[in-house]
């Protein structure tokens, strides 16, 4: 699987991230590529349906959740809501290698 | 590229008298601001009180020491200031605290933290420290 | 393999890892050595800044080994400084673990393994422009 991807990757590490969802659908907004990247204690938030990741891909977010660890938080691929792709430590070394990709880590 | 290179956020409000005393988050953003190509500022959550016109807080007795030396943010955000940072507390988060924006410190304008993402892509880095 | 960023290149550093974040509190240090590993698998040049108590991590002190288990003490568990130190020997030109002084002198942390320099913070700002992408992780 490529994700590789430029523009701005957004990464969310805690469970209540919710301003820094609304700076993704911000950042989006301007027509820029934005990835969001769920790690960490995010990954629970996306399981108990917290994150609003339908708004995020209709506004162009690509959302990417971390394999790793929505296992260490009981999740599974087949949890998932739609639109939303599991990556795992790789995938995450191609984001953060892409050139020009700007990384906003919270 | 004309503007600060560098949007630092900051989030995280008090974190300690006798930990931190001179060296909190808002001294690390003047040491980035000067060695980063300029920086602009942006609080939120409980660091918005940081903007907020206070009185002085007394200091801190530990046994027979009288901790004088604690963080002083509005001091820091005047020095901020002075060396030519922007800086904006976020509405919502004074609001939700009881502050408004005729409280802040003069310098420190009331924003939508949220709209200001629109301009991220105007910085050449935007950290959360 | 450094490539051009936001800004002209060329870089000797494909990442920069500014670690701020205090172990224990969260997985990041778990994250960060899960980044490492794949970066440097993929033949990148990744560097690491390590700020507040994440300058812990690297101590001289902390030996190879975790305290011992004593529900199970014939096993072994790595510490964070042997984890560290294997990646420094198995990537000895792709990988640099630094430590800010101010931060461990702040700490007590100023003894570390071998190959982990502790450095003003005055070099930080170097050490961004010499590195195509920057990863701040705060939480200091």
């Amino acid at each position: 699987m490529t994700v590789e991807t430029a523009g701005h990757l957004l990464v969310e590490t805690k469970e209540s991230g919710d301003a820094f969802l609304r700076d993704a659908l911000t950042l989006a907004g301007t027509g820029r590529d934005v990835t969001l990247l769920l790690i960490q204690d995010a990954a629970g938030a996306v399981l108990r349906g917290h994150a609003p990741v339908e708004r995020l891909t209709e506004a162009g977010v690509r959302v990417l959740i971390d394999d790793f660890s929505l296992r260490q938080h009981a999740g599974a691929v087949a949890d998932l809501p739609t639109g939303v792709r599991a990556v795992d430590a790789d995938d995450i070394a191609g984001l953060l290698l892409a050139p020009g990709v700007r990384v906003v880590w919270h | 590229m004309n503007g600060p290179a560098l949007l630092v956020v900051i989030e995280h409000g008090y974190r300690g008298s006798a930990e931190v005393q001179f060296s909190d988050l808002l001294y690390v953003c003047l040491g980035l601001h000067s060695r980063l190509g300029g920086a602009d500022l942006l609080l939120r959550g409980g660091a918005v009180s940081f903007a907020v016109e206070a009185g002085p807080v007394p200091p801190l007795r530990i046994g027979a020491r009288l901790l004088e030396t604690a963080p002083d943010p509005r001091r820091s955000l005047a020095r901020l200031l002075a060396a030519g940072v922007r800086a904006w507390a976020d509405e919502a988060d004074l609001n939700h605290r009881g502050f408004t924006a005729d409280r802040l410190i003069d310098g420190v304008a009331a924003a939508d933290g949220a709209e200001l993402a629109a301009q991220w892509p105007e910085y050449q880095r935007v950290w959360f420290l | 393999m450094a490539v051009a960023g936001t800004e002209p290149g060329p870089f000797d550093w494909d990442l920069l890892i500014a670690l701020t974040a205090a172990p224990f509190a969260s997985d990041v240090v778990t994250t960060v050595l899960r980044l490492l590993d794949a970066t440097l698998r993929r033949g990148a040049r990744t560097q690491v800044w390590a700020c507040g108590y994440a300058t812990a991590l690297t101590q001289r002190s902390l030996g190879l080994f975790k305290p011992a288990d004593v529900l199970d003490l014939r096993a072994v568990f790595p510490s964070t400084a042997a984890m560290v130190g294997d990646l420094l020997r198995e990537y000895p030109e792709s990988l640099l673990w630094q430590v800010c002084r101010f931060c461990a002198e702040d700490r007590g942390a100023l003894e570390h393994i071998d190959g982990v320099p502790i450095r003003s913070f005055s070099r930080f700002a170097g050490r961004v422009a010499a590195s195509a992408t920057t990863v701040y992780i705060g939480g200091a």
